[in-house]
């Protein structure tokens, strides 16, 4: 399929990064200890950010690895930690029903990506008759840096940016009020009976 | 292919494997790693997207890299509820003697 005389450096430096992006997945999925599947989390985070960097968008790439390496990798391990590694995920001796179940589930998804990449490459034949050239296809990506982002963001796309932040004051507030007093505990201490 | 494809094989290989790892998951943090590899690998395909457009090289990047920092805080703020709702799932099922996460036991919403 793929003519090897066509490689260049930025095939190899894709095809690295996704390999990371794709193995830290498999063993995030995979792994039995839950520690060790928040450190394929973390692998793969960083393989995205590569290939964010190759997309030629390294704000994009340094966000993605302060947010979701810097923030909520931090937040799964102290969610780790609160319920433990080990015993937190009963996956050790899975029942035949449950293997039968995640063979299933992979079996569907195998097949769904099989039919997604069908389709794709249905639509890909049909875009070479309609006369587009590869190369046309893909144009060069262009950094637009980061104030190009924050004039989108409070210019045309101001609507989804407030959105969000409402949606983020809405889940800091539940955090907060989740997480405050126990609600048994409260009520205790009113003197209902528990 | 082209490198927008490569792009989205990508992505839907991450998607698919975060989405086996949400189902076959027992409990609420390790289906919490499947769903922020989902988001991770829709994020990658909106900025791919936007970044290897076809018409108007720039054009369309802005708003694919504004679209990308917003599911990125969506992802955040998810977290920080996953935490809160850990904490609370832990402290009603310590009072009746188990300490785990696991999502089968918790079929009830009763305050």
């Amino acid at each position: 399929m793929t003519d090897l005389s066509g490689l260049t450096a930025a095939h190899a430096t894709f095809g690295a990064h996704a390999l990371i992006a794709l193995g830290g997945g498999l063993a995030a999925v995979l792994s039995a200890n839950l520690a060790r599947a928040l450190a394929g989390l973390i692998a793969a985070m960083f393989g995205i950010a590569g290939l964010y960097l190759l997309l030629n968008a390294p704000f994009i790439a340094f966000m993605h690895i302060l947010i979701a390496v810097g923030a909520v990798s931090v937040f799964l391990f102290l969610a780790v930690m609160l319920t433990g590694a080990q015993d937190g995920d009963s996956e050790g001796a899975p029942g035949s029903r449950d293997k039968a179940s995640a063979f299933a589930v992979g079996a569907a998804c195998a097949s769904g990506a099989a039919i997604l990449a069908a389709i794709r490459a249905a639509l890909t034949a049909a875009w070479r008759l309609a006369g587009e050239s590869a190369s046309a296809v893909s144009a060069p990506p262009v950094d637009v840096g980061a104030g190009a982002v924050g004039k989108a963001l409070i210019g045309p796309y101001g609507l989804a940016f407030e959105l969000v932040s409402v949606a983020l004051f809405a889940a800091m507030i539940a955090a907060a009020l989740l997480a405050r007093q126990p609600l048994a505990s409260r009520r205790r201490g009113q003197g209902e009976p528990s | 292919m082209t490198a927008l494809g490569w792009y989205q094989f990508t992505a839907l290989a991450l998607f698919v494997v975060g989405l086996g790892g949400a189902v076959r998951r027992r409990s609420l943090v390790g289906m919490f790693i499947g769903l922020e590899l989902m988001l991770a690998a829709a994020t990658l395909a909106f900025v791919a997207a936007a970044q290897l457009a076809p018409l108007k090289p720039g054009y369309a990047a802005a708003q694919g890299q504004a679209g990308g920092l917003l599911l990125m805080g969506l992802a955040a703020g998810e977290a920080a509820l996953l935490l809160a709702i850990l904490v609370v799932v832990l402290r009603t099922r310590s009072a009746i003697g188990e300490k785990s996460a696991d999502v089968d036991a918790l079929s009830t919403l009763k305050g």
